[in-house]
């Protein structure tokens, strides 16, 4: 029984090794009918079809003015992904900026989406931070 | 055999978390290849190294773990922590801030500024941190919780208002003085305050035509190869922020129509 589970607990780290393929932190505008003011982030997968994290809206490029995107390696830590954004609540520990940061942050590479370039981020770095409420992890 | 089977069990559990620490080190991350990085397409102004203290930003927060919101008691201005946010939460948000600012204005904020910026957010917490607290032990309902918010937001903005000129507010927050940044910020469906995170694939995937295509190397890519150091540190947020240099944090960004 015990060889069992050790033996799932290797396949289950080989797994997560394995797991190489590249995110991208995604900023795009924010399009509605008050206009185009502000900035959406979030995180996709390398196939663009699913979503790392979206923290409010959707994971979609297609039809707003533009994208801006950066190519992350996989996120490498416990923090990273799901198991840190499990216990935020929108407007409470932050919004899709501090989400994406975070999440940027856990990707190898020389930074992430930490940008005072974002549009809206005053905003929600005024109310919540670089990283939201909690500090991050 | 019994204590044969403990035995190698323990090695394989000893075996997985070293590879996890493996795994889970920076330095690790930083030798995976990445694609290189791409020039970004427009001159903006980044983070100044001072902007993000080290000591701040860079550690892991002591979460505040007391009492919830006690509606009976009075809770002196600038003091109010919710339940699970970081102890020093209000200074972390003024230290991010002023680096913030700092970086969109070229400057950093000046004494009055500062003492009118923290009184807004100071002022925003007082009335908003209760709110979480309400909205997290289900005192009031997520549309209720939305809507304190968007009042929360209304006095936060008209706080900062009152701190930066006409034309500094508009470089700051990216809108007009005057404008309800609630519709903006909160601006999908699925956006809306007291909602969680969708840390699950995209419910909805993209029906529409992906109408990016992947980045390439420009004629101006700097080509990283594998096992060359990282830039900018990811073992420390703070050290992380003061490092970056370009719009997406010091590297790659690219403009897709």
């Amino acid at each position: 029984m015990r060889v069992t589970i050790a033996a799932a607990l290797i396949a289950m780290s080989m797994m997560v090794g394995g797991n190489a393929d590249a995110k991208y932190t995604v900023s795009r505008p924010i399009d509605n009918f008050l206009g185009n003011w502000l900035d959406h982030t979030y995180t996709v997968e390398d196939d663009w079809a699913s979503c790392v994290e979206q923290f409010g809206g959707g994971c979609d490029c297609a039809g707003s003015a533009s994208c801006y995107w950066w190519q992350n390696a996989p996120g490498t830590s416990a923090c990273y992904d799901w198991n840190f954004f499990n216990n935020w609540t929108y407007g409470s520990q932050g919004v899709c900026h501090q989400a994406t940061n975070n999440n940027a942050y856990y990707m190898g590479g020389p930074g992430g989406i930490t940008s005072s370039s974002i549009r809206g981020m005053g905003i929600s770095t005024g109310m919540f931070g670089n990283w939201g409420t909690d500090g991050g992890c | 055999m019994r204590k044969l089977t403990f035995i190698l069990s323990f090695a394989a559990l000893f075996a997985v978390g070293v590879y996890a620490l493996q795994v889970g080190h920076p330095t690790r991350a930083a030798v995976l290849p990445r694609r290189a990085p791409v020039a970004a397409t427009a001159a903006v102004p980044a983070p100044s190294a001072g902007a993000y203290p080290k000591a701040v930003a860079g550690r892991r927060a002591p979460v505040y773990s007391g009492p919830a919101f006690d509606p009976a008691k009075k809770y002196a201005p600038g003091t109010y922590t919710p339940r699970g946010f970081a102890a020093d939460y209000r200074d972390r948000i003024k230290a991010d801030f002023a680096g913030f600012a700092q970086a969109r204005l070229g400057h950093p904020l000046s004494a009055e500024q500062e003492k009118a910026v923290a009184a807004a957010q100071d002022a925003f917490w007082d009335q908003h941190g209760p709110n979480v607290d309400r909205f997290a032990y289900h005192q009031i309902s997520q549309p209720q919780f939305a809507e304190a918010t968007h009042e929360d937001t209304i006095l936060f903005t008209q706080g900062m208002e009152k701190a930066f000129s006409d034309e500094d507010y508009q470089r700051v927050f990216d809108i007009p003085k005057g404008t309800d940044a609630f519709p903006l910020l909160y601006h999908s469906k699925e956006e809306q305050p007291g909602m969680p995170v969708a840390n699950v694939a995209n419910p909805t995937p993209n029906a529409k035509p992906n109408l990016s295509t992947l980045p390439q190397p420009g004629a101006t890519a700097v080509h990283i190869d594998e096992g060359s150091a990282v830039p900018a540190p990811t073992s420390n947020k703070g050290a992380a922020m003061a490092a970056s240099s370009s719009p997406m944090g010091g590297a790659a960004t690219t403009a897709i129509k």
